[in-house]
């Protein structure tokens, strides 16, 4: 698929992961890769860009495994941007598929 | 590609991004790579999956550099969806005041009416850039900043130097240009770059630095160290600091008085004006190129000196100092 189209909707899904539970950066990879195929270093900089943009912030937890990891977690703002680019992607595909399907 | 080249090639590319930032990231791939390794995964199959550590690199470079600006609002903004952006609409071309009461990193912009806009910060804070450059020339307003505890960010921490203090910078427009501005600011760095009109200025800061002030200017700071440079007008300085350094540009007086450490004042070529200055503690530097006229300074060494150079013109000079050692020197700077 298409690099640009899959960056694109990358944020729509670390959010929406987000939404669900705090992940730390190797858990949120294992769980998009499980349904898509990304180059699995990009999330790194997506991360650091939501963390700028103050949609998410991070906290440090112990892990059984070697030293403590960083987790994200969804501020505000995040909660709001994730369910507006949730509605928005859900408009979007509709009318993609409908389109697709020539109705 | 095992673990240790993918890092040292990610880490030679990542150039645009600063010190702390890149120690954070190689930090997030170690991380990755221990996760990985933990699930059992070879460091090939980790490094493969991923991908070109020089692509990665630069996707952080690029955004480091795009969105810096964006991220003064963002942190600003956060929690609230009146943006700044927002209120340069609202406040351009009219005669408004502005409070601004930042008290921690969560903001709110509470428009209380249309004379009056205000915005607090709930919550502690580590850093905020917060950049007004917003407003016309006709505007007259108030800015007053407070930190959520002002014990925290005044004096109690002052002395204790800039690095244990977290920062507020406060960056104000690249010209204000009001009739009259007061402005009062409890913040760890202030940061100014240029005030035109009547100033008076009331700061407790860690750090303060302004880089313009013109017409009548009065700045009273308790600060672990002031820099004013470019001041035009008359000037009236007060300050408990550490240091202070001030830049006379085309001054008519001066009055500089400071409690503590050492005050550096630089005046230009060709000046006529009368200069006061007073410091109980610490050395008063004034470098004039002026002096270079007359040899009669060379080699002064003396406690207190008052109104003891008057050369050609109007020039006036007193200065006071009642400890340690000053220098009056005719070297330019």
């Amino acid at each position: 698929m298409d690099i640009q189209f899959k960056k694109g909707v990358l944020d729509l899904c670390v959010l929406n992961l987000l939404k669900k539970s705090d992940c730390y950066g190797y858990e949120l990879v294992n769980k998009i890769s499980n349904y898509i195929i990304i180059s699995e270093g990009t999330i790194y900089p997506l991360l650091k860009k939501i963390t700028t943009d103050g949609l998410v912030k991070t906290y440090l937890k112990e892990s059984n495994e070697g030293p403590p990891r960083k987790y994200y977690t969804l501020t505000e703002r995040g909660h709001e941007a994730a369910s507006k680019m949730e509605k928005d992607w859900i408009d979007f595909s509709n009318k993609v598929n409908d389109l697709l399907r020539g109705e | 590609m095992n673990r240790k080249m993918f890092m040292d090639k990610l880490s030679s590319n990542l150039n645009n991004v600063s010190e702390d930032d890149k120690r954070s990231i190689l930090s997030d791939f170690q991380e990755h790579f221990n996760a990985g390794l933990a699930s059992g995964r070879t460091e090939e199959d980790i490094a493969s999956a991923l991908g070109d550590p020089e692509e990665i690199a630069k996707e952080f470079s690029y955004k480091e550099s795009s969105t810096s600006k964006e991220q003064a609002y963002a942190s600003f903004d956060e929690k609230t969806n009146d943006s700044f952006v927002n209120s340069r609409k609202l406040y351009t071309n009219t005669n408004k005041n502005l409070n601004v009461d930042i008290t921690t990193i969560e903001t709110r912009i509470i428009y209380t009416d249309n004379d009056y806009i205000e915005a607090k910060i709930l919550r502690d804070f580590h850093k905020i850039n917060f950049n007004i450059a917003l407003f016309e020339d006709e505007m007259s307003y108030n800015l007053i900043v407070k930190p959520f505890n002002t014990f925290d960010f005044g004096f109690s921490k002052i002395f204790s130097g800039i690095n244990n203090c977290p920062i507020l910078e406060l960056y104000l427009p690249i010209k204000v240009k009001f009739p009259k501005t007061t402005i009062k600011v409890n913040a760890a760095k202030l940061v100014s770059p240029s005030f035109e009109g009547d100033v008076y200025l009331i700061a407790n800061a860690c750090k303060v630095k302004i880089d313009h002030l013109s017409n009548i200017s009065t700045v009273k700071a308790n600060a672990s160290s002031v820099q004013i440079s470019g001041i035009v007008g008359d000037f009236n300085g007060e300050f408990n600091a550490g240091d202070a350094d001030i830049y006379l540009k085309d001054f008519r007086n001066a009055y500089i008085s400071l409690n503590a450490g050492n005050l550096d004042v630089f005046i230009p070529e060709n000046t006529s004006y009368d200069l006061k200055s007073d410091t109980s503690v610490g050395a008063i530097n004034i470098f004039d190129p002026n002096f270079k006229r007359t040899r009669e300074i060379d080699n002064f060494v003396m406690r207190k000196i008052e109104g003891y150079a008057i050369l050609e013109g109007q020039r006036n000079i007193i200065v006071k100092s009642t400890a340690s050692n000053m220098k009056l020197s005719a070297r330019p700077y």
